[in-house]
């Protein structure tokens, strides 16, 4: 229905009037432009990220505009000893990266060792809040899992454009981001013992959960990987093609395989995790 | 003012700053029977740039020396570790070498200050480099980067004496060598710092015979390495600047290795209370 307020005529959504600009707060005291930000996050392809005792790993899936192109890369080095997987505003999230490697540059340069991640994000949480507060300025459009290992041991800490950031154990963001967090929910408690390896299939059964229907390859999956002893560094394409082999070893498509009495070796126990009641739709082959 | 000097930097560098006079009028004018006399209480004239006491002056030689060779496949950089000033003995144990990248490193000669900044941020460039080309930096790229960082200091130069040694694209090692501010030039060994006068001779005589038109190319490191450790403990022997240990680094296809290297090291052997204790 309209209505008739000081003579202008105000629609039923009283949304449109308090969204204008970051220096407007609706009645519910909401800023609904930082809202619609975090809503450009979920329109984002979706990231995962997960840590254990040791190490800590960002799973993103890559997105193609086009058969004939390329695909928009989404985990980004930020230092030797942090990465992040962005989702959102890709461009806004190179800014980040730009501005985060060059903090880490000139740490290192000042104090002769890694960023400290915690302060790291806080800085950047800063940053993220100085652009909620004008009156031309918006917020950024992009959300980030950043996984990172410093002398307190392992991180992942997610960011958002509403500058709140949290750490998690485990966490996804972006696009049908919800079945890989109810696979993460089921399953972080086994991860601070898990080694790199269950931790890659991990990952990449959460993407699975989420992304199920997209063929995943070697082309649309990043992987990122920090920790003790290991600086972080992407998967190259053959790892990524051996875990990924894993994963469609483990995990049946709907049509039925044929039983393979060898199908299980070196990861027996991974086969625990996989909880068929969660995911009805997918059958497990007869034993 | 400029020069149009084919003299090196460090000639105008030591001398050229602080050495120009400076007269400066001090008094007040007055007008004496209409006319205007400039009244000339004192000539104050400013010592000249070896005189200048309780100045600050912001350059300080720290002594030392490096080498370089280029091999076919190879290259050696060598440093003493000693860190001086005049007479006295700062360090014995500073390194002048850093690493850049896989196939490339840096050694320099003068002030300890200028060298430890002018690497560390070298390295940041390098780590820059890295991000945007996913790659690591060519050794002539490398060159070219080290060049334009000291001429980005033009009018305050790094008191650093450049030599860059690697590997090239195709593998081959070369040497490249520094003034002050930057300008360089490809070299098949090079030589730099407090006793370089000393080395530059020994390494004409045996890298090219005795005139310098026909280059050749090392070809083994161990050839290499061996008259590097004889030329630097010959350094040591006539130049104080000079001496403790030698670092060395040699850059082979495979990677590199470091090797520490006694040199004279100018210290009496005396028991101390300690010993004694003992």
């Amino acid at each position: 229905y309209q209505r008739r307020v000081h003579g202008i005529v105000i629609s039923k959504m009283w949304r449109n009037l308090y969204d204008q600009s970051c220096s407007t707060w609706s009645p519910q005291g909401r800023i609904f432009q930082i809202d619609y930000a975090m809503e450009a996050v979920k329109q984002g392809s979706i990231s995962i990220g997960l840590r254990s005792d040791t190490h800590s790993l960002i799973v993103g899936l890559k997105r193609s505009p086009h058969e004939m192109a390329g695909y928009q890369e989404k985990v980004f080095k930020v230092d030797d000893h942090v990465g992040l997987a962005m989702s959102g505003l890709i461009v806004d999230g190179r800014l980040i990266v730009k501005i985060l490697r060059n903090e880490c540059l000139t740490y290192k340069t000042l104090y002769n060792s890694a960023h400290p991640i915690g302060r790291m994000i806080t800085k950047l949480a800063s940053k993220s809040q100085k652009k909620t507060m004008g009156e031309r300025k918006r917020p950024f459009g992009v959300g980030m899992l950043i996984a990172g290992y410093d002398e307190l041991g392992p991180h992942l800490y997610q960011t958002s454009p509403n500058a709140e950031y949290y750490e998690y154990y485990a966490f996804s963001i972006g696009a049908k981001s919800q079945p890989a967090k109810t696979y993460l929910e089921k399953n972080f408690k086994s991860f601070p013992t898990a080694s790199l390896d269950n931790m890659i299939l991990h990952g990449l059964k959460a993407l699975k959960a989420s992304e199920g229907e997209i063929e995943l390859t070697f082309k649309n999956v990043s992987i990122g990987i920090v920790g003790k002893d290991q600086p972080f560094r992407l998967l190259t394409e053959e790892e990524l093609k051996k875990n990924l082999l894993l994963l469609h070893q483990q995990q049946p498509s709907a049509e039925p395989m044929e039983v393979k009495p060898q199908l299980i070796h070196s990861n027996a126990h991974l086969i625990n995790t996989f909880d068929a009641v969660s995911y009805p739709h997918l059958t497990l082959p007869p034993s | 003012f400029f020069f149009n000097d084919t003299a090196t930097t460090e000639i105008y560098t030591r001398s050229l700053v602080g050495s120009v006079r400076c007269v400066q009028e001090t008094g007040y004018q007055r007008r004496v029977h209409g006319i205007q006399i400039f009244h000339r209480k004192r000539m104050e004239s400013l010592p000249s740039g070896k005189e200048r006491k309780g100045e600050f002056n912001p350059y300080m030689d720290n002594g030392g020396t490096v080498v370089a060779i280029a091999g076919k496949n190879f290259c050696v950089l060598a440093g003493d570790t000693r860190c001086s000033q005049g007479y006295t003995l700062l360090s014995r144990n500073t390194s002048k070498i850093t690493q850049l990248t896989k196939g490339a490193a840096i050694a320099s000669s003068g002030m300890r200050a200028d060298i430890a900044k002018f690497h560390k941020t070298l390295l940041m460039r390098v780590k820059e480099y890295e991000f945007k080309f996913h790659k690591e930096p060519s050794l002539d790229a490398l060159a070219h980067l080290v060049s334009k960082q000291l001429y980005s200091h033009r009018f305050f130069p790094f008191y650093s004496f450049n030599l860059v040694a690697g590997l090239d694209s195709k593998g081959v090692g070369a040497v490249y060598g520094y003034d002050a501010i930057g300008s360089f030039d490809k070299l098949v060994y090079g030589a730099t710092g407090s006793g370089s006068q000393l080395v530059v001779p020994v390494l004409d005589n045996q890298l090219c015979g005795h005139n310098k038109i026909q280059e050749q190319q090392c070809e083994s490191p161990v050839i290499a390495k061996k008259l590097m450790l004889d030329i630097m403990n010959s350094c040591a022997e006539r130049d104080i600047y000079t001496g403790d240990k030698v670092e060395l680094l040699t850059i082979g296809k495979d990677g590199s290795e470091i090797d520490y290297q006694p040199l004279r090291a100018d210290q009496q052997p005396h028991t101390t209370l300690l010993d004694t204790q003992q």
